[in-house]
């Protein structure tokens, strides 16, 4: 480097270096900071109000969703069983015209096929018109072997 | 730049970015004479230099976030930012041209008819213009690498080009700075 210019350049050096910014410069800039600081801190502050409502908000829903939460069915494994239940749950209808059980008297209940034709004989509501079908139905026997109720199961037509 | 002092930086920034007050005014104490030295050296103006420090410091406020440790040195680093103000601020300053100070020279340096006498006196004033007058580029490396003694890495870092780059701008911007001193017709 040219002497000249390096010793101009050392002085010039020397001048500066103990030249400082203002003291109003700090006090700005700090009162930035405190202002700045001071911001974050509401909205934190604002921020945890915030989650704390939406925690509360949540918890009351959920425990309200589990007051009014619908009773879950009871499973059924297949189709037939539902089947199964709902001929269970079907009433023995009486046969009319024939003499009721006495209170002593045993009887037997016989799972058969009985002509539909001889149910509707008998008195019994069968919303099929074919003659030939046939009806599983559970009949209340008597000690005397005679027939006093029926519970019908199902009905198949001659073609099934 | 010792790892003492690193590691005081890092302290006082992890410190700073939890909120700590007395970090942020040691950080601003440490730090704000390169940087207002930079703004001053740059600018030639007293008045625009302490603008350009404030206005670092409340960017380092709004952006705790944006220093790198692992990129270099704080002091670096707002010198940096400092020298992206400045330049923002001759863009912006550049649209805006007074009457009155059209024709005038745009530092606001003292003269040599300042000083009295002295040879050397007259050269740092010559100087002085000479720097300001530098394109921006030019002035920078000096400013950084002969008045402040930063390293060429350092340097590097403000100007975010090639060590190779800085050591080519000084030699240039020396080169131009001893022929303005030599044409300005003081004998050494």
């Amino acid at each position: 480097m040219n002497d000249r210019l390096a010793k101009a350049l050392g002085r010039l050096k020397s001048e500066s270096a103990d030249a400082q910014a203002p003291a109003d410069i700090e006090r700005t800039v700090l009162a930035e900071f405190d202002r700045v600081t001071l911001k974050e801190r509401r909205r934190k502050r604002s921020m945890a109000w915030v989650v704390a409502a939406g925690a509360v908000a949540a918890s009351i829903a959920v425990v309200l969703s589990l007051e009014h939460r619908p009773q879950p069915e009871p499973p059924t494994s297949s189709a037939a069983v539902s089947e199964d239940v709902r001929e269970s749950e079907q009433p023995f209808v009486p046969i009319p015209y024939v003499t009721p059980l006495g209170a002593y008297e045993r009887a037997e209940i016989v799972r058969m096929e009985v002509p539909v034709a001889a149910l509707i004989a008998a008195g019994l509501p069968m919303r099929t018109t074919d003659p030939g079908a046939r009806a599983e139905a559970d009949v209340v026997v008597g000690q005397d072997g005679r027939a006093r109720a029926v519970r019908l199961i199902s009905v198949s037509t001659e073609g099934e | 730049m010792p790892e003492a002092e690193r590691t005081r930086d890092r302290d006082l920034l992890k410190r700073f970015h939890a909120g700590d007050r007395d970090a942020f005014t040691e950080i601003y104490r440490v730090h704000h004479k390169p940087v207002f030295r930079f703004a001053s050296m740059m600018t030639g103006d007293g008045l625009k230099a302490a603008e350009t420090t404030q206005d670092v410091f409340v960017w380092l406020i709004h952006h705790p976030g944006d220093f790198d440790p692992k990129r270099g040195e704080l002091g670096a680093f707002l010198v940096g930012v400092a020298r992206k103000l400045l330049k923002r601020r001759y863009t912006e300053e550049k649209r805006w041209v007074a009457l009155e100070e059209s024709g005038a020279d745009p530092v606001t340096l003292p003269t040599v008819d300042d000083h009295t006498g002295d040879q050397r006196e007259e050269d740092a004033v010559r100087l002085r213009q000479a720097i300001a007058a530098l394109p921006e580029r030019y002035r920078a490396v000096v400013v950084l690498c002969d008045l402040q003694e930063k390293t060429y890495e350092q340097a590097a870092m403000v100007v975010e080009c090639a060590v190779g780059t800085v050591r080519s701008r000084l030699h240039r911007a020396r080169a131009l700075l001893a022929r303005k001193l030599v044409g300005s017709g003081c004998t050494a």
